[in-house]
């Protein structure tokens, strides 16, 4: 899975991780959430995307919540929550660390 | 209105797919299919405007695929046509929207299943064909390791040689193809963006087929005839030449037994001579003579001896080809059991080890052949070996003195 055992999250997995974290959300919500949160520097194909999700679930990340005709929506388990909340404390700690050589 | 082009890229290169295809667009060619045999794709006349056309590698689960094609659409991207178990091909028109994969680790990531696909396909072609080439050989091993060892016919192992070859071939090129795969998605997990390899004219895929056919059929079948006499062996009169011992003729063998002829009758035969690595010097001489009667040729009074002599290279070489050889005389007195023509035999005994001094192994088959009890023997004797095929009235006691007598001059 992602996070320690399989390396840090890429850019595009960390954000469409974090896009569950206050709500469940479907495909085309997932990518207005990162192209907002990242003011368009981030922009997620629809292969990134769900290959994104499709890996996300074998791994037990996010689990599927509805099916709607074609739109389906997931929401982040406690396993994806800790995953993210390990890539961000990563993040913190390379920032910090640069920030401290920077000054 | 549509026009049909060959495809100049491998179905692999997904760079030098997409680039192509997104520069057809830009001559208004729109890709509308692709041939069933993938040699081809079908285009669209249209006007020429900038289009991207992407590739999204088929996974394992082709219900979930086709469930992504409304999302993607809805994305702005539209599927067009597939590439046979490898890659969706979808087209987009708008400049605006993001790319199908945009980032590589992602399309790395689902290039997992096409990968696991094309290691289990190449693994079962490898496994396949060495279990083919094993039954193969471990079917015919008798006559190919005797053919190996006293070299009867180059032509044929020179043939084999090449089918495992050419075999061997296809393992390697499948391997090849799977590593350059798994390079790719390495490429690609690192975050680098792969680069379009060189693109090449495709030949049409009969032109391509009958050139791999006919150049295998060649190279197995014609360019062998072209280099090797068709047998090992020459074959001479019984006057032509000298054979490698005096071996006893008719009238010596038949003095012992219960009817000796009064004089040495002209029999008809030949000498066939060869020589391999294994076993420089090896004889057969047959001779045949058969009187005239009532009941036609050869079917009262037909005396016959083969004797095949063969000189290996060293004591142990000499036991392999013992083995063999024995084997070798053991089958042919099956097949005629079985065979009802000229050379029929009945109440056939095996070859059964017999002991006797100055041989270092000696067997002896019984059998009857035109009503006559008749015997084979296969002796060996240092680097000497020795199987005799006897049709007469004198037995394998009397005769196999004189056999080893003419084996010492």
């Amino acid at each position: 899975m992602p996070g320690r055992e399989k390396g840090p999250l890429t850019e595009p997995m960390y954000y469409v991780l974090m896009s569950f974290l206050r709500r469940e959300m479907c495909g085309t919500e997932i990518t207005e959430f990162v192209e907002r949160k990242t003011g368009g520097r981030v922009r997620l194909g629809p292969g990134t995307l769900y290959t994104l999700l499709a890996r996300f679930q074998d791994d037990q990340l996010i689990a599927e919540t509805s099916v709607d005709g074609r739109r389906r929506s997931y929401r982040i388990t406690e396993k994806g929550r800790s995953a993210f909340e390990e890539e961000l404390a990563r993040l913190r700690a390379c920032v910090n660390d640069g920030e401290e050589e920077a000054l | 209105m549509t026009v049909k082009k060959l495809i100049p890229c491998s179905p692999y290169d997904i760079p030098g797919i997409q680039s192509w295809l997104d520069e057809m667009a830009l001559q208004g060619l729109f890709l509308k299919e692709f041939t069933p045999r993938w040699d081809r794709a079908v285009f669209e006349l249209g006007d020429p405007k900038p289009m991207r056309y992407r590739l999204d590698p088929i996974s394992r689960n082709i219900e979930k695929d086709r469930e992504r094609e409304e999302p993607y659409a809805q994305m702005g991207w539209t599927f067009v046509d597939y590439i046979p178990r490898r890659f969706y091909v979808f087209s987009c028109d708008d400049p605006e929207v993001p790319e199908l994969y945009t980032d590589p680790q992602s399309l790395a990531m689902a290039m997992g299943d096409l990968i696991r696909r094309e290691i289990r396909n190449t693994l079962l072609l490898i496994l396949g064909i060495a279990l083919t080439s094993a039954i193969l050989l471990f079917w015919g091993r008798r006559p190919i390791l005797r053919n190996l060892i006293l070299w009867e016919d180059p032509r044929e192992l020179v043939s084999l040689a090449l089918a495992l070859l050419v075999l061997a071939v296809c393992c390697i090129a499948a391997a090849v193809q799977t590593k350059n795969l798994l390079k790719k998605r390495d490429t690609l997990a690192q975050g680098l963006p792969l680069k379009a390899r060189r693109r090449w004219n495709r030949p049409q895929w009969f032109v391509t087929w009958f050139f791999v056919y006919f150049l295998t059929l060649c190279l197995l079948t014609f360019l062998p005839r072209l280099f090797l006499p068709p047998v090992g062996w020459e074959i001479f009169d019984l006057d032509e030449v000298e054979p490698a011992h005096p071996w006893p003729s008719i009238v010596q063998t038949e003095a012992p037994g219960p009817r000796p002829l009064e004089a040495e009758p002209k029999a008809d035969g030949y000498i066939t001579a060869n020589s391999s690595w294994l076993a420089p010097e090896q004889q057969t001489v047959e001779t045949e003579w058969g009187e005239w009667g009532l009941y036609g040729y050869g079917h009262v009074n037909q005396y016959r001896t083969s004797v095949e002599y063969i000189q290996a290279r060293s004591p142990r070489a000499a036991q392999l080809i013992f083995r063999v050889e024995l084997d070798h005389a053991a089958q042919s007195l099956d097949r005629w059991t079985e065979w009802n023509g000229y050379l029929h035999i009945d109440n056939l005994q095996p070859f059964q080890p017999q002991s006797r001094p100055g041989l270092d192994r000696l067997e002896v088959s019984r059998y009857t052949r035109w009503g006559r009890d008749c015997w084979s023997i296969a002796a060996l004797r240092g680097t000497d070996i020795l199987v005799v095929e006897y049709i007469g009235y004198a037995s394998w006691e009397d005769c196999l003195p004189l056999f080893l007598a003419a084996l010492d001059q």
